[in-house]
């Protein structure tokens, strides 16, 4: 039995390192050049990164496939399997595999707003990829609407405000407009006052990436809460298995870790049937 | 258009507006919204999109998990059509 894990991140690293140690061939594919997924713009306090570099280790020791820079753009049952669709760099490949492990994460969730298309708005992982992979700032007046992930920014939040950053938290339900010509000049709330802003960051959820689900049946449910299709469960087809963000969307890094774990456990069980 | 639309799909730069009218005209799949107005075509193939769409016809009146995504196709991301090319004669 062969396997592909579709995205490098915490949960598919996890599984495909695990799987491989437990002797079965492994191919993992992610888009970008290094392996992390959002390890690679985790703060640097978040010591669980450190953890994910030691899976890639793990990994390479125990010979499996690494394909980054690689974006599984399709894929398609066929008689032997299921076939991915490669593209590394504009040269084409695919690989046919017995099962399919999906941990292609999530999408920040946007909603429309009046002035949403405004140089300087931008959602919470684009934010956190500019300030802990790049070390950028976007501004000086940064508007953060919703909270799910801001959590996640709150030590950083301490930092730039003492820096003299000013950030406001507001919620999207009271969010009128955001104003300005060409990029942010401010925020407007529905009680009418404005807000200054030259940033405005949306973190307001993230939904399951679920396209490759989608191409290949897999069946998906609407949470109006969550603002996302969910597939039902970790194996939703007798070869998908579905772990991290592209089954739970926002979740704790636990969480996470446990669900890749899970889908390692149910892949190795049958292996031994 | 001016800044103050509210665009939903920004790709393809459909308001939200537009996206109304076309539940009101009849439209009550987002397979059909997205057919009718091009919402959901563009560059991110839907990713940031269809949840507003799917907002949009709960405002309507639907239940949200009768509400079925777009028919997922390739490609998830851009890619060339060189690439696409190459595939097919595979």
């Amino acid at each position: 039995m062969n396997i592909a894990v579709v995205g490098g991140g915490p949960a598919g690293l996890t599984a495909a390192a695990q799987l491989s140690a437990a002797g079965l061939p492994v191919t993992l594919i992610d888009e970008w050049d290094s392996l992390g997924g959002s390890a690679r713009y985790a703060h640097p306090r978040e010591t669980w990164t450190g953890k994910v570099a030691a899976l890639g280790q793990l990994g390479e020791a125990s010979g499996m496939s690494v394909r980054t820079g690689t974006v599984a753009w399709g894929a398609f049952r066929v008689s032997g399997g299921i076939q991915l669709m490669l593209n590394q760099a504009g040269a084409a490949s695919e690989i046919t595999v017995d099962q399919v492990v999906l941990a292609n994460g999530t999408t920040d969730v946007v909603q429309p707003v009046s002035g949403g298309t405004l140089a300087g708005v931008l959602t919470e992982r684009a934010l956190r990829i500019l300030v802990n992979q790049h070390n950028v700032l976007p501004g000086s007046q940064i508007v953060i609407v919703g909270g799910s992930g801001s959590s996640r920014l709150a030590a950083d939040i301490v930092r730039w405000q003492l820096a003299g950053v000013r950030i406001t938290n507001v919620s999207l339900r009271i969010l009128t407009a955001i104003e300005g010509v060409g990029e942010v000049k401010a925020v407007r709330l529905a009680d009418g006052t404005a807000i200054p802003a030259d940033t405005v960051v949306f973190a307001i959820g993230e939904a399951p990436d679920v396209q490759l689900a989608g191409m290949l049946g897999v069946p998906t449910v609407f949470d109006a809460k969550r603002q996302g299709w969910f597939v039902p469960d970790s194996h939703p087809a007798a070869d998908v298995w579905v772990c991290g963000g592209a089954l739970l969307g926002a979740a704790g890094i636990e969480q996470v870790l446990q669900s890749a774990v899970d889908v390692v456990a149910g892949i190795t069980g049958e292996v031994a049937q | 258009m001016s800044d103050s639309a509210i665009y939903l799909c920004r790709c393809e730069r459909i308001t939200r507006d537009r996206v109304t009218a076309a539940i009101a005209e009849g439209n009550q799949t987002i397979n059909d919204i997205k057919r009718r107005t091009r919402a959901g075509m563009g560059l991110c193939q839907g990713i940031f999109c269809t949840n507003a769409m799917a907002a949009c016809l709960i405002d309507a009146g639907h239940q949200p998990e009768s509400i079925e995504p777009m028919t997922w196709r390739p490609p998830t991301r851009i890619v060339e059509v060189a690439v696409v090319a190459s595939e097919s004669k595979t």
